[in-house]
């Protein structure tokens, strides 16, 4: 299949068959999901020795686990001997964990350990059957990635100018931030839906959510709303996002506040807050929404990062996390959380609103019919550009720029034999 | 147990279950007390012994389906009403089947319930969803009629087979 041609940036238009064809998916399992680094999981979740969660990297269950040593450590959830799947809790502290078919077990750096009756096996090299680990494991500010390619670029490289934005979530505060859940659900939509409606849709707000705005339910203080100024970025990579300009007036890091109490935080910190962004990210940008390449989506303003988990080609599975700043109190944490879940989350008066929108258009990629007449993205926008030094490619909020900016990486993605083919040149600022 | 408190808060319970599922929800909102706190937890598989279920479930300062107060079930509610809600548009049909009523507890002011839910939702042409799972209530007489003055929805899932949870449990 001829991948770029599905994909016409030029005329905007983009072939249905990308959400919901399974040769297309199964080429992005292989291309995409051993490739990319992939969200598994925040370091508070896992602080201490023995300390596992369970993750999904694209398809593939993974035990994320910290060692005795503090070091963490990724591996396919399956024994070696026979392929039961060695861990069957969600999260917990194990120095061991045994393989309930036949008993082998494996300590927390993923060494086989103990085997039984192993003079049977005339002599089982102990050492070539441990647990099958990812190529490479890094974290960026308490987020912790993993990738199945050895070949993968740095984190922080494939990451590039999208950190510098992650950092307004993750490094207001000394001592960073933890997580809290994930809440699991599972949607009849492709994971591109999500992944493309986060990195950019400012465009759907008003007649998805009208409603919650009607209630006065919103992401964002009103003050932003009524400068309404913003821009579309497109990091390189693949990763994107859509962000707020601060109304000059009220500039500072507490002007995209939802909630009173998180605006007087915001306050209160703002000299931290500043003197760890800096000027522009503290008091003249407010990202809202965006998506690491391939399926971590970010909400700054609500607090919330999730993870689209193919499930197939018409299927995910969303991981969602909230974000609090570790060295607030536990009231303005509540808050934060509260302002995220009530929003964002399988009962967030936001998001409830947002899954049949994502399960029609993957229903319409599956249409004989409908797959005859490409889907548009030819929303080009008219707003003026930004005047700001910000690292990527601005482009007009109201616009399919970050959308086609995606679905470009992935195109080249899927069809990339190397990373030299895969990874953007840096920005040069 | 006094079999006339069984009854009525048998009845309470069925009179709760035919407001949501007639879609009256304004009405609904006010079985609650105006201190309410309505709060489901999520739940994890963890290697937690048989009989410490709650280990499963998240805590305060965790994660949560709900944690609200009066106040925020209103804007709930009002929302639904809002004509652009559109988890609710159009709207869900619900059965709520309450059963295993137990009360554990009555201190004259306050009585402790337990009960089982299961609530069917079909919406639209093919959204069909079960929801299982149990209700730990505190009840409190006002003005001699009673009210839930605090909720804990107990859902049996981990993982929500459900693509929203844009109704009342």
């Amino acid at each position: 299949m001829d991948i770029k041609s599905l994909i016409d940036p030029e005329s905007g238009l983009i072939d249905r068959r990308i959400f919901a064809d399974r040769e297309i998916y199964d080429l992005e399992l292989r291309q995409i999901f051993t490739r990319c680094w992939l969200y598994l999981g925040h370091e508070s979740e896992v602080p201490n020795p023995g300390d596992f969660t369970a993750a999904y990297m694209g398809e593939e269950p993974v035990i994320l686990w910290r060692d005795l040593s503090g070091r963490l450590g990724a591996y396919l959830n399956l024994c070696r001997h026979r392929g039961n799947q060695v861990c069957r809790a969600d999260r917990g502290n194990a120095k061991l964990l045994t393989c309930s078919y036949h008993g082998w077990s494996y300590t927390c750096d993923g060494k086989l350990a103990l085997v039984p009756m192993v003079d049977a096996f005339g002599g089982l090299d102990r050492e070539k059957w441990g647990l099958i680990p990812v190529a490479r494991i890094e974290s960026y500010k308490g987020l912790i990635f993993a990738t199945f390619d050895p070949q993968a670029p740095t984190l922080l490289k494939y990451l590039g100018d999208m950190a510098w934005y992650l950092d307004i979530l993750l490094d207001r505060r000394d001592g960073g931030t933890e997580a809290s859940g994930p809440h699991r659900w599972v949607v009849e939509a492709n994971w591109k839906t999500a992944a493309e409606n986060f990195g950019g849709d400012g465009y759907h707000i008003t007649a998805t959510h009208g409603s919650a705005r009607e209630l006065g339910i919103d992401t964002t203080s009103s003050k932003t709303r009524q400068w309404n100024k913003g821009c579309q970025i497109a990091c390189g990579n693949g990763h994107i996002l859509v962000s707020w300009i601060t109304p000059p007036d009220d500039a500072g890091p507490w002007f995209a506040q939802p909630d009173e109490r998180l605006l007087l935080y915001m306050k209160e910190h703002c000299a931290e807050i500043e003197s760890r962004l800096g000027r522009v990210r503290a008091r003249q940008i407010a990202p809202s929404a965006g998506t690491v390449f391939p399926n971590l989506s970010v909400h700054w303003l609500t607090r919330t990062i999730r993870v689209w988990h193919p499930r197939g080609p018409d299927k995910m599975e969303i991981w969602s996390w909230a974000i609090v700043d570790k060295a607030a109190s536990p009231k303005i944490k509540d808050a934060m959380r509260f302002v995220s879940q009530y929003r964002f989350s399988p009962t967030g008066v936001f998001e409830q609103d947002d899954m049949d929108n994502w399960i029609h258009v993957t229903g319409a990629a599956k249409s004989l019919i409908a797959k005859r007449y490409p889907a548009n993205y030819q929303m080009s926008g008219n707003e003026p550009p930004v005047a700001l030094d910000l690292r990527g490619q601005a482009a007009s909020r109201f616009s399919d720029h970050n959308q086609l900016n995606l679905y470009m990486h992935w195109a080249k993605t899927l069809e990339a034999r190397s990373w030299d083919e895969i990874t953007d040149k840096p920005h040069e600022s | 147990m006094n079999r006339d408190l069984r009854r009525e808060i048998e009845d309470f319970y069925y009179l709760e279950a035919e407001l949501l599922d007639g879609r009256k929800l304004r009405e609904w909102l006010e079985l609650f007390t105006d201190d309410v706190h309505y709060w489901m937890p999520i739940r994890h598989n963890t290697f937690a012994r048989p009989e410490e279920l709650c280990e499963e479930l998240s805590k305060p300062g965790e994660s949560y389906y709900f944690n609200d107060d009066k106040e925020t079930l209103r804007l709930r509610v009002e929302r639904v009403y809002s004509k652009t809600a559109w988890a609710e548009m159009p709207p869900s049909r619900t059965r709520h089947f309450i059963s295993n009523i137990r009360i554990k507890q009555d201190n004259g002011v306050e009585i402790d319930t337990h009960s089982n839910f299961l609530v069917y939702r079909t919406r639209m042409e093919k959204d069909r969803d079960v929801f299982v799972g149990t209700r730990q209530d505190v009840l409190r007489r006002v003005n001699g009629a009673l009210k839930i003055a605090r909720r804990t929805i107990i859902l049996d899932q981990a993982v929500l087979d459900a693509k929203n949870i844009s109704i009342f449990l």
